[in-house]
């Protein structure tokens, strides 16, 4: 029996022993990923690998806000309480910058890995986002994709250049309505579009009177779309008749001035961002023919 | 026929006049100034402009509810504190408008709503209607003032634990949101679907209010003097109950709870009547309407962005004078 002490085996070994180590840092990713935001949500979604996530918000659930429903209900859900997150055991738990205090305050204290993650308020913001969570699970060349998929319709050259910029208001639920340094607000601009809102309103977002609205009287509103089966009060009020009635003003019969952009697509920073671009453009284009 | 003697007259066509002077200025209040020529050339244009838009179809139909709502909850105060011959009824501290609200809340955030807009006021309608038979039940007509008052408490916090909790129940991420309006009432961007929606049953409910009069006057003589004058005991109890039902019900059906209007302006307006509920009644009905159109007004004067709710407004009015009276009937009370 010959010793294995020739040039070959101690290669061999040494390979065996890199590969281990090299697979032992792979393993130091976190494999249990547990979400108690749905804008994370959306994100491990779109970044992670199916079987490291644990748990992702019931929130997540919901198609009028989530992209991945039918993935979601792989899952198990949360509610954003330190107690479901707990016995799960996640070697990871992603959390909003502005997800309730006590809870994160819980989870960093029982000695859990936890990564809080910004709002995304620009398409920078996103691929700071993304970025970020692709580097720390471990998936630098999904996240690297993602951030190219985007850019690539958010390049400057593609932006809607037109003499006439239609304006434009964002009016969802309760008169909810956004301004300067907000994702929409970025999307609606590059879409070719004014905000005429962002003037009137002081912070980035705000509720905007009805009558203001009509006062302003936008070539675009820009609103949500709604489950008609669970009705709401802040929802009625896409339905006043006022709004039915400045679709009429003037020469506007042409062309419709209400576009429906579903929120999934925009009220968190993730590559979903692209169809609510693709929505408005289609829309410019139309009117400036 | 009631007799109105000059003064009450008198005081009746001012109170009118300043529901048209009010009216005009709850029309000229939003947050675009509008100059008062436009607003009344605004109200016959047929032009679809911003600016009859912003009039003919927000601020005409605001201003009409806080006519109609208004005149049913001064109504409404007169009528109970009449019938029970009790200073300190009005139906939000007896618990019919907080019922009323749960009956539109369990209609509305159910979908019934969505499906026939007619169940709104309906279930405005039956809530008041239940809370009225419950506080009959609970307290009996005929107890004194506190064990009614205590009753319309209990009935008002159950009312007021029971939409919470529908609210919160409720599918819609906004409805936990809408609990505000509910509990504290508002106008803003009402439309005349809502007008239309709440007209009929009101002006019936107002209607079968002011026929109570010469009865209420009876019965400060005492029940037995009442229906020794010819006057049917249950048929009065009845017309009130149902008055009451379908006047506040359908109010609060679709402006929350407004509170405190019913229980100011009848005191306010009871030495003008010479203490006479069948002059007072329809008084406290024109007092009630200015009282909201200027709340509602001064709701819009003073918040600037996200509105405040109306409901605010009359209970800082309203509950000074609320403690007022308890401490003026306090030593009648002992």
């Amino acid at each position: 029996m010959r010793l294995p002490c020739n040039f070959n085996n101690i290669l061999g070994l040494w390979l065996v022993f890199i590969v281990f180590m090299f697979s032992s840092t792979v393993y130091a990713y976190p494999k249990r990923i547990a979400s108690i935001n749905l804008c994370t949500d959306q994100l491990l979604f779109e970044i992670a690998e199916p079987n490291k996530i644990i748990s992702i918000t019931y929130l997540s659930l919901d198609p009028e806000i989530s992209n991945h429903t039918k993935r979601a209900k792989k899952y198990r859900v949360n509610h954003g309480l330190a107690e479901e997150i707990v016995h799960l055991n996640p070697d990871l738990i992603l959390a909003g910058k502005y997800s309730s205090l006590s809870t994160t305050k819980i989870l960093r204290k029982l000695g859990f890995e936890l990564a809080e993650f910004e709002p995304a308020v620009s398409i920078d913001g996103i691929y700071k986002n993304i970025e970020r969570l692709s580097n720390l699970i471990g998936r630098p060349n999904i996240g690297r994709k993602l951030i190219q998929k985007i850019k690539h319709k958010f390049n400057p050259n593609n932006m809607e250049k037109h003499a006439k910029k239609p304006t434009a208001v964002i009016f969802k639920a309760r008169g909810f309505t956004l301004g300067k340094n907000s994702l929409a607000n970025e999307v609606v601009l590059h879409s070719g579009l004014i905000n005429i809102a962002q003037d009137q309103i002081r912070g980035s977002f705000d509720y905007m009177p009805l009558e203001q609205l009509i006062a302003l009287n936008p070539d675009l509103i820009i609103t949500d779309a709604f489950n008609e089966n669970s009705p709401s009060l802040s929802q009625n009020l896409l339905k006043h008749p006022a709004l039915g009635k400045i679709t009429q003003i003037g020469s506007r019969e042409n062309h419709p001035n209400v576009a429906v952009i579903p929120a999934r697509y925009w009220n968190c920073g993730n590559s979903f961002i692209t169809h609510a671009l693709a929505q408005l453009k289609n829309w410019q284009i139309k009117v400036n023919k | 026929m009631i007799k109105f003697d000059r003064k009450a007259l008198l005081w009746g066509v001012l109170l009118i006049f300043l529901i048209f002077f009010l009216s005009l200025l709850s029309l000229s209040q939003g947050p675009t100034f509008l100059p008062l020529d436009t607003i009344i050339s605004s109200l016959y244009s047929q032009a679809n402009t911003s600016t009859n838009i912003i009039i003919q179809e927000i601020r005409l139909p605001r201003t009409l509810l806080s006519i109609m709502i208004g005149a049913a909850l001064g109504l409404s105060g007169a009528a109970l504190q009449g019938y029970l011959r009790n200073p300190l009824a009005e139906p939000g501290i007896i618990g019919v408008s907080g019922c009323a609200a749960l009956g539109a809340v369990i209609v509305f955030y159910s979908g019934l709503t969505s499906i026939i807009s007619i169940a709104l006021p309906l279930g405005g309608m039956a809530g008041a209607a239940i809370s009225v038979l419950l506080l009959g039940l609970l307290a009996g007509y005929k107890s004194s003032v506190m064990t009614i008052i205590l009753a319309g408490v209990a009935i008002t916090s159950l009312a007021g634990s029971l939409t919470s909790l529908v609210l919160s129940l409720a599918p819609n991420p906004f409805a936990t949101f809408e609990i505000f309006f509910w509990l504290l009432g508002s106008l803003a961007d009402r439309s005349f679907e809502h007008v239309k929606l709440i007209v009929f049953p009101l002006v019936i409910g107002i209607g079968l209010l002011l026929t109570t009069g010469r009865a209420l006057d009876a019965l400060t003589l005492g029940e037995d003097v009442a229906s020794s004058l010819g006057f049917n005991l249950q048929r009065i109890k009845w017309t009130i109950v149902i008055g009451i039902s379908l006047a506040v019900g359908v109010a609060v059906s679709v402006s929350g709870i407004i509170g405190f209007v019913g229980l100011v302006v009848p005191h306010l307006l009871r030495p003008i009547a010479d203490f006479r509920p069948g002059i007072l009644l329809p008084l406290s009905m024109l007092g009630g309407i200015n009282l909201t159109l200027a709340a509602d007004i001064l709701v819009r004067v003073i918040s600037q962005g996200p509105e405040l709710k109306l409901g605010v407004v009359t209970a800082l009015i309203g509950s000074p004078f609320f403690l007022y009276l308890v401490i003026k009937s306090r030593s009648k009370l002992q």
